[in-house]
């Protein structure tokens, strides 16, 4: 027998069993459940692609240290070593604000502690869109009283000499008007560090110079910045702007620039719930 | 004249057409061809579907004008690839079915330790070498075999011939010639 014949004998042995009828119907059902399948499946992916997508596109535009400029979330930063081991130089006792710094009824009841910085541009966003409506209805009304802490970031070059520029303008009873023109016109001064020319486009040009000899001479002018720095570290707040509600002894913290809905929604909960319990 | 979105429905129906026709017209075939490698008809169909599934998949395959070549190429690698998977098993079985007394020829050749044997001998032999013996087995002709490997149609009877030579020679080396050839 040759060798084509004796491995066909063989191979034969298998066909013994072919008896059975595969059955088709079953299988083509089985393929189309397992391409229905297949799809939810491939819909689901992508949209789970899309989803950490997404993410991973807010999560990459989160300001870093080194870079912050979406209006609408903040920046983040951590007061530097240098200022944490200056010596104590305050004037004041850590805590109790330049009296410039704090604006509306001190029978309020409550407190809320803007922690800013003079370049951040979510900063400005809240302080030129937000800021003006809600003074006008809660500060001036005598609800809330206002008190702004400055947190000049590191990673801001020019944050610190503004914060100058505010409080020096503060010393001599112009604090509000400068931090305003400080936020409005950031653009302009944080482009090239001329905080004095912007200043000087609010304020007489006798009290400009004023201002520019206590922010050239004044060493006790960053005393309330170092203040203000040390709470930061107590509370443990890692962006700007924060927004710090004292009512009744309790603190509570919003981070990042609230829409004026969120923050009146959360104010008059508040109030309400300060005026109902004793 | 059809806009372009009737086009790719028309398309995509013309595919989901074509698909079933070659799914019933190879379906049974390559179960069969499958099952004769694997033994377990339940498991065969699974690799059959297997096989239609990674078809469908495959859209090159699909428009190759070779279907069937594709289809039984690739059931007969998933098959082996199984049967090897088994083979452990098989050989254990095998080696307890030599132990048995001798038999007739007619007991040897109905007996499934017969197809244990050749189902072990296909598993040890050359991927290639089984591939050809199975498809031939399955009665593609010399030029289907050919597509179905991609190989040279006038070689493939030469293929074939090594192919049955080695399968022998690997079953007479690891269980003898049958008593009922000598």
């Amino acid at each position: 027998m040759n060798d084509e014949q004796w491995v066909n004998r063989r191979m034969h042995d298998l066909d013994t069993e072919t008896e059975w009828r595969p059955n088709a119907a079953a299988a083509l059902a089985g393929l189309r459940r397992r391409d229905g399948r297949r799809r939810t499946w491939r819909r689901g992916w992508i949209w789970s692609a899309a989803m950490t997508s997404a993410c991973a596109v807010v999560l990459l535009g989160l300001p870093s240290p080194a870079k912050c400029a979406l209006v609408g979330v903040g920046c983040r930063g951590a007061v530097p070593a240098s200022v944490l081991l200056a010596p104590a130089v305050a004037t004041k006792a850590a805590g109790e604000p330049a009296k410039y710094k704090e604006s509306g009824s001190p029978t309020a009841a409550v407190v809320l502690e803007i922690y800013s910085d003079y370049e951040c541009p979510a900063c400005a966003y809240f302080y030129t869109n937000t800021f003006p409506d809600f003074v006008a209805e809660y500060v001036k009304t005598g609800k809330v009283r206002i008190v702004h802490r400055d947190f000049p970031l590191p990673q801001h070059p020019y944050a610190r000499l503004a914060a100058r520029y505010a409080n020096a303008a503060g010393e001599l009873g112009h604090y509000d008007e400068v931090a305003m023109q400080l936020f409005s016109h950031q653009p302009e001064w944080a482009a090239n560090g001329n905080v004095d020319a912007s200043v000087a486009q609010v304020l007489a040009p006798g009290t400009m110079q004023q201002v520019r000899a206590l922010v050239e001479k004044d060493p006790k002018l960053d005393d309330t910045v170092v203040s203000d720095l040390a709470i930061v570290t107590k509370e443990q707040i890692h962006q700007t702007p924060t927004l710090v509600f004292v009512y009744k002894g309790s603190r509570q913290t919003i981070d990042g620039p609230p829409t004026l809905t969120i923050l009146k929604s959360f104010l008059d909960q508040l109030l309400k719930q300060t005026a109902t319990t004793p | 004249m059809s806009t372009p979105r009737e086009a790719i429905v028309e398309e995509v129906a013309d595919a989901a057409l074509d698909f079933e026709s070659i799914f019933h017209s190879h379906y049974g075939g390559i179960a069969r061809a499958i099952v004769r490698v694997v033994r377990d008809p339940a498991r065969a169909e699974e690799i059959a579907v297997e096989t239609f599934w990674k078809f469908w998949r495959n859209p090159k395959a699909a428009r190759s004008g070779h279907a069937g070549g594709w289809l039984y190429r690739t059931a007969i690698r998933m098959a082996l690839d199984d049967l090897k998977k088994e083979a452990r098993r098989l050989r254990r079985e095998s080696t307890e079915a030599n132990r048995l007394p001798p038999q007739t020829p007619e007991q040897a050749h109905s007996s499934s330790e017969e197809r244990v044997r050749v189902r072990l001998v296909l598993a040890s032999l050359d991927p290639r070498q089984a591939e050809l013996l199975l498809l031939r087995n399955n009665d593609l002709s010399y030029a289907e075999v050919a597509v179905a490997l991609d190989l040279n149609p006038a070689s493939v009877g030469t293929l074939i011939s090594r192919a049955q030579q080695a399968f022998r020679k690997e079953y007479v080396n690891q269980y003898g010639e049958p008593d009922y050839e000598r």
